[in-house]
């Protein structure tokens, strides 16, 4: 393993030890729990053959609605208390480059997407298991890794936010107006096309800047893949360049 | 061909530093032509009030700033050279070690970042805690230590990786008197070992005891530098910084 590999890997386990003394354990936690209420409380509806179909949008809207919050504070605080309490800079000096850091900063939070992700899955399995609707396991499966996406997205916007607000509540506020945008993409489509001149122009950067979350739900996995990984690199990118130039 | 012997460990050559204080690009000037050098050996202390630049000096030593203009070097380097080689130890003014790793636990992970495997790590983290004396404690909790004991853990992550000059950033902050004896003792230590050690402090009577070369901060600008013996001519170091800083 090179060196540089070695070190993004002790910076991630580092950064990913924060995180989860910002009291994470507790959240999946709950939103596990709300997920069992909701499927329970959605059992006393008679919904017949469309019950499977309830209880997975009802683990995707919960997956998609926490991980934005995860996504929204966990980032920001890792970022802003890390300069807060100088333990950002005690990396910097033990040899840590400042693009290694976003990296860090980036894996660690996906890290913790991703078992918000293994948690709704394997809720929303022992509910269908529990509730007699084994064979619809696989899509619904598929439908909640497809959650995934949007989520890394977001992830890499709010670290982007991080270092180009530097506070952990304008940061948390631009990460959920990015994840409430991603979901109303559409909307900045049509005004895109129904505006002209400059303010077409401006629509027409915000088109490109803010990604598209309908794309999850209509495009092929890889394309989907390669669209999520595409959007999280470029905010990745900016996020190394705008730290590159901050005063610490 | 042997490379020439830099002659300060530390010199900075008419510096200044100015920050942009809000989004519409309003500076304020930390550092105005600051010019000095500390010897290879020595151990430095910056003194002067509350903002006089103190912090930036060792933030710009450290290569985590960068100078607006004039030129910073560490032994004859950018600092950023030097920090990226290893050859800078840094303790950040209220650098808040994460509570929840012990402190054998903190010097392992940062040694890992350093670039040292896992039985290296593990042993520089045993060596560090013997050298700031909590070879005892190294199984703590850092959020159950006292204030002295965790400042001595934010020593020894500076002394990981030995470097050859030691930045500490008003290490001794809030400790009472017996831990800023031990604390000293410690400093003094890593001075004998042929460190260069710079800090700033307001405690005037201890850092006049413990250094040997002094600089005198005051609104950005030097207002004295020099060595132990030119500051005892002046009437020591209050006296010094009493004239000075009134002026």
């Amino acid at each position: 393993m090179s060196a540089r590999l070695q070190r993004c890997w002790h910076l991630t386990q580092f950064l990913l030890a924060q995180a989860l003394h910002q009291r994470v354990g507790w959240l999946l936690a709950t939103v596990a729990l709300a997920v069992l209420a909701g499927a329970g409380a959605l059992r006393g509806f008679n919904l017949g053959t469309e019950e499977p179909r309830f209880f997975t949008q009802l683990a995707l809207l919960s997956l998609l609605l926490s991980g934005a919050f995860v996504a929204a504070f966990v980032g920001p605080a890792l970022f802003c208390e890390g300069l807060a309490t100088r333990t950002i800079p005690t990396l910097l000096m033990h040899g840590a480059r400042r693009s290694e850091v976003v990296i860090g900063l980036l894996i660690a939070l996906w890290t913790l997407l991703g078992w918000l992700v293994l948690l709704h899955a394997g809720t929303l399995a022992g509910v269908l298991i529990a509730y007699g609707h084994a064979p619809e396991l696989a899509p619904a499966l598929r439908a909640v890794a497809s959650g995934f996406g949007p989520l890394l997205i977001v992830g890499a916007g709010s670290i982007l936010a991080a270092m180009l607000l530097g506070r952990a509540v304008l940061s948390t506020a631009a990460t959920l107006a990015l994840a409430c945008a991603g979901q109303l993409a559409p909307v900045i489509a049509f005004a895109q096309v129904r505006s002209s001149g400059v303010a077409q122009m401006g629509w027409t950067a915000l088109e490109w800047l803010v990604p598209n979350f309908a794309v999850f739900e209509t495009a092929s996995p890889w394309a989907a893949a390669t669209y999520a990984v595409s959007y999280a690199s470029l905010y990745g990118c900016a996020a190394a360049f705008f730290f590159a130039r901050r005063e610490l | 061909m042997t490379s020439p012997t830099p002659v300060a460990a530390v010199s900075f050559a008419a510096v200044t530093k100015d920050y942009v204080t809000d989004w519409r690009g309003q500076r304020w000037r930390a550092l105005d032509q600051v010019s000095f050098a500390v010897p290879v050996g020595a151990l430095c202390a910056v003194v002067g009030p509350n903002g006089s630049g103190k912090s930036t000096v060792l933030k710009l030593g450290s290569g985590l700033t960068r100078a607006s203009s004039g030129q910073c070097l560490v032994n004859g380097r950018t600092p950023a050279v030097a920090q990226a080689d290893g050859q800078i130890g840094y303790l950040a003014e209220d650098y808040m070690v994460p509570a929840f790793f012990t402190g054998r636990d903190l010097l392992m992970r940062l040694a890992g970042v350093a670039g040292l495997n896992l039985p290296r790590a593990s042993e520089t983290a045993a060596r560090l805690l013997a050298t700031v004396g909590l070879q005892e404690s190294g199984n703590r909790r850092v959020g159950d230590c006292s204030k002295g004991m965790r400042q001595r853990l934010g020593l020894a992550q500076a002394l990981i990786g030995e470097p050859q000059l030691l930045l500490l950033d008003e290490p001794a902050a809030g400790l009472d008197p017996r831990a800023v004896e031990n604390l000293t003792g410690i400093i003094r230590a890593q001075r004998d070992s042929g460190r260069t050690v710079v800090l700033t402090s307001h405690f005037l009577p201890q850092v006049e005891e413990l250094c040997d070369h002094f600089v005198l901060l005051g609104r950005g600008r030097v207002l004295f530098t020099g060595s132990a013996a030119e500051v005892r001519q002046r009437g020591g170091l209050s006296q010094l910084y009493l004239e000075a800083v009134a002026i």
